[in-house]
């Protein structure tokens, strides 16, 4: 698989994720950001204590998956549509981590990490619009 | 320094931080790990292209003081202290990502996350009250 098809990848995925309500896309954010750092709190030690940089790669589909969300957020917020730099960024980190043969492999963990977070948001805005009535 | 002041201090921490309201606690681990997760977005693509592992123990008070808030509040939910295995637990991560030589460095590091975190919480929670009136 290319570059070119992971870059058309991210410019669809940032495109549908785009015409999410914003509350539901701010829990997601919240729930893949407090589960990635809460495991590379742990990780991190443990990369330092045994010097092997395999375990960094081992869940980074969900730190990703946070960043692709904080990106779209932080545009939405604004009002404005993604940037080719917003891309750029995020192609590079998903290069720099994965091999082209892992590609496809990990296209589809994070549309599926991203997927599991939105369909968790939406029943967290549920409850909490419950919570309130 | 040794790893019992480093125990005797998260002690202390642990202790002071059960005395705050939950509500100011969740805030500030949201804080904490939404600034980890990002930061870390960007350093593991790095320290796997680039083998540069400084900053990951550089940036790495942010998360263990996110995991700290996290074990926090999650006993005080539960009307618990802190269990000694987790104090233990967290004298395991934060030594294997600082020599001796830093310990107290670290220690001061994580102090001010946390006091600051607590801070910007404090100011949210109001915030959004203000939002409400």
């Amino acid at each position: 698989m290319s570059v070119e098809e992971v870059r058309k990848w991210l410019e669809n995925l940032c495109a549908d994720l785009m015409r999410y309500d914003a509350k539901v896309f701010d829990e997601a954010k919240a729930f893949l950001c407090t589960t990635a750092s809460h495991i590379y709190s742990f990780t991190i030690p443990l990369v330092m204590e045994y010097r092997n940089l395999d375990h960094l790669k081992r869940d980074y589909s969900i730190l990703f998956s946070a960043r692709v969300l904080i990106k779209v957020d932080f545009r939405k917020t604004l009002g404005k549509e993604m940037t080719s730099e917003d891309i750029e960024d995020l192609l590079k980190c998903f290069k720099y981590v994965y091999s082209p043969k892992e590609y496809k492999e990990k296209m589809t963990e994070i549309s599926n990490e991203i997927e599991h977070a939105l369909k968790i948001a939406i029943e967290r805005v549920a409850w909490r619009k419950q919570l309130e009535e | 320094m040794e790893v019992e002041d480093v125990r005797k201090w998260l002690e202390d921490l642990l202790r002071n931080l059960m005395e705050y309201d939950p509500s100011v606690l969740i805030e500030a681990y949201y804080h904490l790990a939404s600034a980890g997760a990002y930061m870390y977005t960007l350093y593991i693509p790095l320290a796997i292209k680039y083998k540069d592992m400084e900053n990951l123990r550089k940036n790495y008070n942010i998360l263990f003081a996110s995991r700290l808030l996290e074990r926090v509040f999650t006993y005080k939910a539960l009307k618990k202290e802190v269990p000694k295995d987790e104090i233990e637990l967290l004298v395991n991560l934060f030594t294997y990502v600082y020599s001796p030589d830093e310990y107290r460095v670290g220690m001061i590091e994580v102090n001010s996350e946390i006091e600051n975190a607590l801070k910007v919480a404090t100011e949210h929670i109001a915030w959004r009250r203000k939002l409400k009136e």
